[in-house]
């Protein structure tokens, strides 16, 4: 036996595992808080730092002080700061590898506070929906002629790239051509035939007898052939003339609309640059829509951000879920629990958050990577009453991953008394305007399904006073735009945002809109037609000379159709002449007339 | 480093039992291409610990073969993967998915079950054949090794003055 064992091996095993025991408890603090920094700062792409991890291991849970995210568009300010969060861990669970906390508190958070250091990181990661940006709305700019030339620098032309293809079409179909006609009867045939007419007719003057009615018979089958055969190549001839003619039609038909296109590509960059009919009904859209679009963008790219916490990437094979962990490696394959759970959830995460206007708080439920699993959606919602300068708000929603392959998201926020103050609109160097003071009501419901955004705002601000500065509010389109705003009162504004997340339409009505265009409609019009001619004349300077190349490569077609001509006109004169006729080429005459004429 | 090289080459030029250096091979197979934080290591060292293997071969075979796995991930990764999600064996998973000493070993991860699989399947040639290349090195090539120059020199050297040092131990460890 003992040959075998060793029974002080007994006594190191037992002193090995004590001392990675004693490793673990003295070091799982350090290496939590570095897992977290880690993790974190993989999906904001910014710095996220914690100040301090304490595991406890009777009951087992997790403290976590001072965690500052930082905001990545603004690596001095965290987007998040959060004082303490605390929660136990079910340890029954914890022996199944399943992290379950009941209960969270999450305190002290706040929102934009500012960094000792930038959280920056150096490594640029992938920003998610916020790089998807959608074109910006030119705002006051369209109180201004935008530079021509640099517009048109900025764009792509259709009517160009309509040019370049019908270029590239012409090169591609004299190409063609020209091969086809190489391969259709050429000089070398059309002499041929020559050749055998006049061997026919020296058939005639020869020693056979002609008065022999097997010699009359011969020539005139040859003959018949002979005749068969021009036929055939006329034919050819005539059928590629008639095909060659309809590409050619087909050219100056396509280029004749390209000479109709500038007028689109006029039309097309009005509307974008806000020179348009749509422009001037809904001018509140310019100082509205900027704002509505921040707060949109923003919040599909924190959407995108957290996904990865609220979804993981699942493979089905049979009954069995292959799932891709968020670290480590390999993937993990998931099979039926007696008592399903989620692998991580925290039930309940009541957060309190500290807002300049007062304390707002709320509670977090059913935080789940695998809310297949639980059957449960995320469910938020919060609320803060009395608050400084609001008199009262709720947000809540929810993030529905129930069924995996049919997300849904919804949000609701109802702000009533929000006490506007100083609030600029627009920041045009030429017309800034400021909302000074107003009482703001804001219903706001979005929901995002499978990638699409479905959202209405509602607000009503009574009791407004804007004020414009800057060197135009003096004259012309800033004095009127100033002037009808300083007579306005009460603002209702209502935008319907639509469609898919990386390109969504709004439409944005106002009782501004009619204040505005009764205010600088006449201005607003004389601007469009001085834009819209000088970016005519730009995009004809700019076109025509491209056209007038695609016109002139069209002579190459009439040179091939000139070929082609030419070789029907010499096969018809020996088919004319030669067989049937009498011609330059001899006088050979058949004594009756072949079955065929 | 050195005493670990010198109590390497005492255990194969020793009376050291092939046997026990043919265990440490194997135990250290397992040790080296499984993920090292698994429960089953854990059985893996009581044993080394316990049983007389050669624990100076252990290490160093773990070294390799820890190194040896970084390459074979995709294997074992293949491999786990394709037993874990067999049609036949699903019954046989999901009762081991429901105890909860078979979740803390993490069987159900592609990688931990391809390379423990892998390393089982091995264990018993990887055993019998470093014992037949022990003895084949202890009666063919031994004696040629210590004539020629390179042994020679290192007899001269200070790994073998640690060998000397370390040889009057136990032969066992």
């Amino acid at each position: 036996m003992n040959r075998w064992i060793r029974w002080q091996g007994l006594v190191a095993f037992l002193g090995v595992t004590i001392s990675i025991c004693l490793i673990w408890a003295l070091f799982v603090d350090p290496v939590i808080k570095r897992i977290i920094e880690k993790t974190g700062t993989k999906i904001v792409g910014a710095k996220v730092e914690l100040e301090k991890a304490d595991l406890s291991l009777f009951p087992i849970g997790l403290t976590l002080f001072g965690l500052q995210v930082t905001d990545p568009d603004e690596p001095m300010k965290n987007a998040v700061e959060i004082g303490r969060i605390a929660g136990t861990v079910d340890s029954l669970q914890l022996l199944r590898r399943k992290v379950i906390v009941d209960e969270m508190s999450v305190e002290g958070v706040r929102l934009g506070t500012q960094r000792i250091r930038s959280g920056a990181i150096s490594k640029k990661t992938e920003k998610g929906g916020k790089d998807k940006k959608k074109e910006a709305v030119p705002g006051l700019t369209m109180m201004k002629l935008p530079d021509i030339q640099d517009l048109l620098g900025k764009e792509n032309l259709q009517t160009l790239q309509l040019v370049q293809s019908i270029r590239t079409d012409i090169e591609g179909g004299k190409e063609l051509w020209t091969k086809n006609i190489a391969g259709l009867p050429g000089k070398e045939k059309i002499d041929g035939y020559r050749k055998r007419i006049e061997a026919l007719k020296g058939t005639k003057g020869s020693s056979k007898n002609i008065g022999d009615i097997g010699g009359i018979l011969s020539s005139a089958g040859e003959a018949q052939t002979l005749y068969k055969d021009i036929q055939a190549d006329l034919e050819l001839l005539q059928k590629s003339q008639k095909g060659l003619n309809a590409t050619l039609a087909n050219f100056k038909d396509q280029i004749a609309k390209i000479e109709k296109a500038p007028q689109e590509d006029v039309r097309r960059l009005s509307e974008k640059y806000g020179f348009s009919a749509y422009g001037l009904a809904n001018m509140s859209r310019f100082f509205i829509e900027p704002g509505i679009t921040a707060w949109v963008d923003r919040g599909l790219y924190w959407k995108a951000r957290l996904e990865p916490l609220v979804e993981r990437a699942i493979e089905k094979k049979g009954n069995a879920e292959v799932i891709k962990p968020l670290r480590a490696k390999g993937s993990d394959v998931r099979f039926k629990e007696k008592e399903p759970l989620p692998d991580f959830l925290i039930r309940v995460a009541k957060v309190s958050v500290q807002l300049p206007m007062g304390d707002f708080s709320g509670a977090v439920k059913n935080i789940t990577p695998d809310q297949n699993i639980l059957g449960q959606p995320l469910l938020f919602a919060f609320s803060g009453e009395k608050l400084s300068g609001v008199r009262s708000v709720r947000l809540d929603g929810a993030i529905n991953r129930v069924s995996p392959g049919s997300p849904e998201d919804s949000i609701n926020l109802r702000l009533e008394g929000y006490k506007v103050q100083t609030k600029s609109i627009s920041q045009d160097s030429s017309l800034p305007l400021t909302l000074e003071k107003g009482d703001a009501d804001l219903e706001l419901k979005a929901a995002l399904s499978k990638g699409f955004i479905d959202a209405t705002v509602a607000a009503k601000l009574q009791g407004v006073r804007f004020s414009a500065g800057g060197a135009d509010a003096q004259s012309g389109f800033g004095k009127a735009v100033s002037s009808a705003l300083s007579g306005v009162s009460t603002v209702v504004v209502k935008a319907m945002i639509t469609g898919p997340t990386n390109n969504y339409q709004m439409q944005i009505s106002s009782n501004l809109d009619d204040i505005l265009k009764d205010a600088v409609g006449s201005i607003i019009k004389d601007q469009v037609a001085q834009f819209e001619n000088k970016l005519r004349a730009a995009i004809s300077d700019r076109v025509s000379g491209p056209l007038q190349e695609a016109k002139g490569s069209l002579g190459g077609f009439e040179g091939l159709g000139g070929e082609v001509e030419s070789r029907i006109s010499q096969l018809t004169g020996i088919q004319g002449g030669g067989v049937q006729k009498q011609s330059q080429l001899g006088g050979f005459q058949l004594p009756f007339k072949l079955p065929l004429q | 480093m050195i005493t670990i090289i010198a109590k390497i080459l005492k255990a194969l030029n020793s009376e050291t039992d092939p046997a026990q250096i043919g265990l440490a091979v194997s135990f250290s197979l397992i040790a080296g291409l499984t993920p090292t934080l698994s429960i089953h290591n854990l059985v893996v060292l009581f044993l080394v610990l316990i049983l007389r293997v050669n624990i100076s071969i252990f290490i160093v075979g773990i070294g390799i073969f820890s190194g040896l796995s970084f390459l074979l991930d995709p294997v074992f990764h293949r491999i786990g993967l394709g037993l874990l999600t067999a049609g036949p064996l699903e019954g046989l998973w999901t009762s081991f998915y429901n105890l909860p000493l078979l979740r803390i070993e993490r069987f159900n991860n592609s990688i931990v079950m391809g390379s423990l699989l892998f390393s089982i399947a091995l264990f018993v040639p990887a055993f019998i054949f470093s014992m037949f290349i022990v003895r084949q090195y202890r009666e063919h090539i031994l004696e040629r090794v210590r004539n020629t120059r390179i042994m020679q020199m290192i007899m001269a050297s200070r790994i073998y003055s640690t060998y000397q040092a370390v040889s009057g131990w136990g032969s066992n460890i």
